[in-house]
């Protein structure tokens, strides 16, 4: 028994830092707040399956560096497989949570959020008939949305995150930069191969839109829209995995 | 080193034959487990077996640790692989203990297995070995081998009292104390078995006798299912939990059953596991009852053997089930809460006042039969989302092809007439739609990915997701086939099926990983067909088999699930 234990315990821990290695700020945001909580309900859904599932990370850039960020998780492409799933209790040794163990799971996150100094205006969607969850603030400064990034990482992972700061908008060069400083495809090899199916036909979108144009961006696959003032970058997971790209970015705004 | 004898033993035991080993259980044992190598050995050989990548493994792990033997083959551990091995379970009032015997032909080639260091410690006395550690203890002469694992009981902290004076005055703690009175207790256990006289021992108990036989590669047998339950949950609960099941003695027929065996057969087409569970008087009466109907003969009116890549059936007296209740709730809970029996029954008798069982009885029959008919794609719809030239979002509905069941659900009922008043109100409130003569369940495709139909016709109340099925049903043109199976739903009070050959042929491989797709051919290719039944009873017997039918070609079943295990070990 307490091998056994021992044993989900670790798949828990791999899953949970492969996850939010891949997914970065969002999945810490929505998912590694709670160390405990959301990351295995989510992913006690998603790993359960060969998935299809996108992550859309919006942020509007005021000029002081202000602004709005919205996550968005959108499991509807699996929702007949998520259907099934939440019938039952358990699936290969994933616990599977109710929708009030879920929704329990997700206030109590909000409320950790919003004691963060820099971020308001905080709302949430829960959408269990398409699976779509959404999360919204307004954050004062990037430094907030590190702040609540390493706010709930254990203390090396917070001082790394500090160190190689996932989001940093820099006025005096008018510059924005996207980071994370995990090793995802070495993280990934640590899952087992059932559970990699999961991030197959996974995508992540990051969406930026800024008051001033855009000069230039550092990722080549990122879009500039026709207005110059927002940018685009889809990346699937599989990619992100295998190195190909990555959601990581450097772009330039006109002074 | 006597965890991994331990585990040696169980693996051996697997391929041991018999000698007069059972002649040393005694016969207060509350369970019994045999292994009969001859069958074994017939159905594959020492050197068949020792061919398996799995086998070199534990070869080579065993040979691995700190012992100087060298694995090449099961009968390099030096049991006797062509006599019979036994596992028994014994209780006291503090102890569980575990006990395994095997014969051992070549005491020298066994004692390699043990380390040096571990050998410094073997005590003798006469002519036993005598290996002990916290968790088990582990003893042989040139003829057996004997190990046992002592359970100690939560209860046991109840005679903390009688421990501690030992530990006044003294540098080691209670649970030291414990731990060697635990160990004191295995020795003592193991070596009565070794002085243990034939008249005191298991062969002299009818019941354990009548169990036997010698078809069986495997046979196990419980004295009493209640008490071992009762026993499991006092080791678990301690006597907190025992209090509640103690009280009138009822511990014995708490679940209804007494003695329990079972029986494992190897055969050429298939494996199969016979359970044969006898009943209490008590339950006796209320199981004969509830279980005296048969399957409305209408059922297999719309059963197709070509549709059906499983199913499952369920027959019982709904009425009965119903009439029985009061004395099913007394007989249970009065057993467990004694000082509540007269509450429970005037309770569960006001109940059955105010049901009337008839109309229950006519409303749901007891009947039921559940046919997984297919997996089939299905058009489902997603959200997506698209993106203007501003990068601004638009949410999307798209479709993608799922894969979903088919199936259909028999419920027997005489009450059509009111079911079918139930569906209009359906209708009426836009729960349902009324097509010709059937009804479409309407509920929202998040809830219910797939179409389902309802009718009653012929005393049967159908749910099913294909519309052609209630279309061909209600219209009284459906095409039954229903082969062999009519004999086996109606003879037993439930069935599980499940024709594994065209069940594995609908996994789509496309969702599996290299290694599922490795196991699934192996499964289509050998795995024929499995079902479960449970019949109804035979004087104060209940019966129920498990049955996996294979291929032949691998000459017998056994071979067959080893090859499959090689399989999963790769």
């Amino acid at each position: 028994m307490k091998m056994f234990l021992q044993k989900r315990n670790r798949q828990y821990k791999s899953i949970k830092y492969t996850f939010v290695q891949l997914f970065s700020f969002n999945l810490q945001l929505i998912v590694a707040m709670h160390k405990k909580g959301i990351i295995f309900i989510f992913l006690g859904l998603l790993f359960l399956c060969t998935s299809c599932f996108e992550i859309v990370e919006e942020v509007s850039f005021n000029k002081d560096g202000s602004g709005h960020i919205t996550l968005t998780l959108n499991l509807s492409k699996s929702k007949t497989k998520l259907n099934s799933i939440m019938l039952l209790d358990s699936i290969n040794d994933y616990h599977v949570p109710s929708e009030v163990e879920i929704k329990k799971q997700i206030a109590e996150t909000l409320n950790r959020v919003k004691q963060i100094e820099g971020i308001s205006n905080l709302k949430n969607t829960i959408n269990f008939n398409d699976f779509i969850f959404t999360f919204s603030c307004d954050f004062a400064d990037t430094d907030a949305l590190n702040t609540v990034v390493s706010n709930f990482s254990g203390k090396k992972e917070a001082a790394l995150i500090q160190q190689n700061k996932h989001f940093n908008f820099d006025k005096s060069k008018n510059t924005f930069t996207r980071n994370y400083h995990y090793d995802i495809a070495k993280e990934f090899k640590k899952t087992k191969m059932e559970d990699r199916k999961v991030f197959e036909t996974a995508s992540f979108t990051t969406i930026y839109r800024f008051e001033t144009p855009i000069v230039s961006s550092e990722n080549l696959m990122a879009k500039v829209a026709g207005s110059k003032k927002a940018i685009m970058l889809k990346v699937s997971a599989q990619d992100i995995i295998q190195n190909k790209n990555s959601i990581k970015n450097q772009i330039k705004l006109q002074p | 080193m006597k965890k991994i004898l331990f585990i040696i033993a169980i693996c051996i035991s697997y391929i041991s034959t018999a000698q007069n080993l059972e002649s040393k259980i005694p016969d207060d044992a509350k369970a019994v487990v045999s292994i009969n190598g001859d069958r074994l050995l017939e159905l594959i050989s020492a050197s068949e077996f020792d061919n398996y990548s799995f086998a070199k493994m534990l070869f080579k792990e065993v040979g691995k640790k700190d012992s100087t033997a060298v694995i090449h083959s099961i009968k390099d551990f030096g049991f006797d692989i062509n006599s019979k091995a036994y596992y028994f379970y014994k209780t006291t009032d503090s102890i569980n203990y575990h006990t395994m015997l095997i014969n051992i032909t070549d005491r020298v080639k066994f004692e390699r297995l043990i380390s040096e260091r571990d050998k410094e410690r073997i005590e003798k006395i006469g002519d036993i070995n005598i290996l002990a550690n916290n968790s088990s203890t582990t003893t042989w002469n040139d003829n057996m081998l004997i190990a046992s694992m002592g359970d100690k009981k939560k209860n046991v902290d109840f005679h903390e009292e009688r421990f501690k004076p030992q530990v006044e005055g003294e540098e080691r703690s209670y649970y030291q104390i414990q731990k060697e009175i635990k160990e004191g207790w295995t020795k003592e256990h193991i070596l009565s078995i070794y002085n243990l006289n034939s008249s005191a021992s298991i062969v002299t108990n009818k019941s354990y006798l009548a169990s036997k036989d010698a078809k069986a590669v495997s046979s196990a047998w419980i004295n009493n299912y209640g008490e071992l339950i009762s026993g499991a949950m006092s080791s678990m609960y301690g006597m907190a939990g025992m209090k509640t099941l103690s009280g009138t003695g009822l511990k014995s027929s708490l679940y209804g059953f007494k003695s329990v065996v079972a029986n494992l057969y190897f055969e050429e087409d298939g494996m199969r596991m016979s359970t044969e569970m006898e009943v209490s008087e008590d339950w006796k009466k209320i199981f004969k009852k509830i279980y005296k109907s048969k399957m409305n003969s209408n059922f297999f009116n719309y059963f197709n053997e070509n549709k059906a890549l499983a199913y499952m059936s369920f027959s019982m007296d709904m009425e009965a089930v119903f009439e029985e209740y009061p004395t099913m709730m007394a007989n249970m809970y009065g057993g467990m809460l004694p000082e509540s029996r007269e509450e429970i029954q005037v309770g569960s008798e006001l109940v059955s006042i105010l049901l009337d069982e008839e109309a229950i009885g006519e409303l749901l029959t007891g009947d039921m039969l559940f046919v997984l008919n297919d997996f089939g794609e299905k058009e489902v719809t997603y959200t997506s989302y698209d993106y203007d030239e501003d990068y601004k979002r638009k949410e999307v509905i798209k479709t993608k092809k799922d894969i979903l069941p088919d199936f259909t659900l028999m419920i027997g009922s005489k009450k059509g007439k009111f079911l079918t008043k139930a569906a209009l109100l359906g209708v009426k409130h836009k729960l349902a739609e009324n097509k010709a003569g059937y009804f479409r369940v309407l509920a929202p495709k998040s809830e219910m990915p797939f179409e389902l139909y309802t009718a009653v016709k012929n005393n049967i109340l159908f749910f099913t997701t294909s519309e052609d099925n209630i279309s061909k049903i209600v219209k009284g043109n459906y095409v039954n086939n229903v082969g062999e199976h009519q004999k086996l739903i109606k003879n037993n009070i439930s069935t599980f099926y499940i024709n594994g050959q065209q069940l594995f042929s609908k996994v789509p491989a496309s969702e599996l990983s290299r290694k599922e797709r490795d196991y699934l051919q192996f499964a289509q290719q050998n795995f024929t067909e499995a079902y479960f039944k449970s019949s109804k009873m035979k004087g104060n017997k209940m019966h129920s088999e498990i049955k996996i039918n294979t291929t032949t070609s691998k000459g017998n079943s056994l071979k067959l699930m080893l090859d499959f295990i090689e399989v999963l070990a790769q």
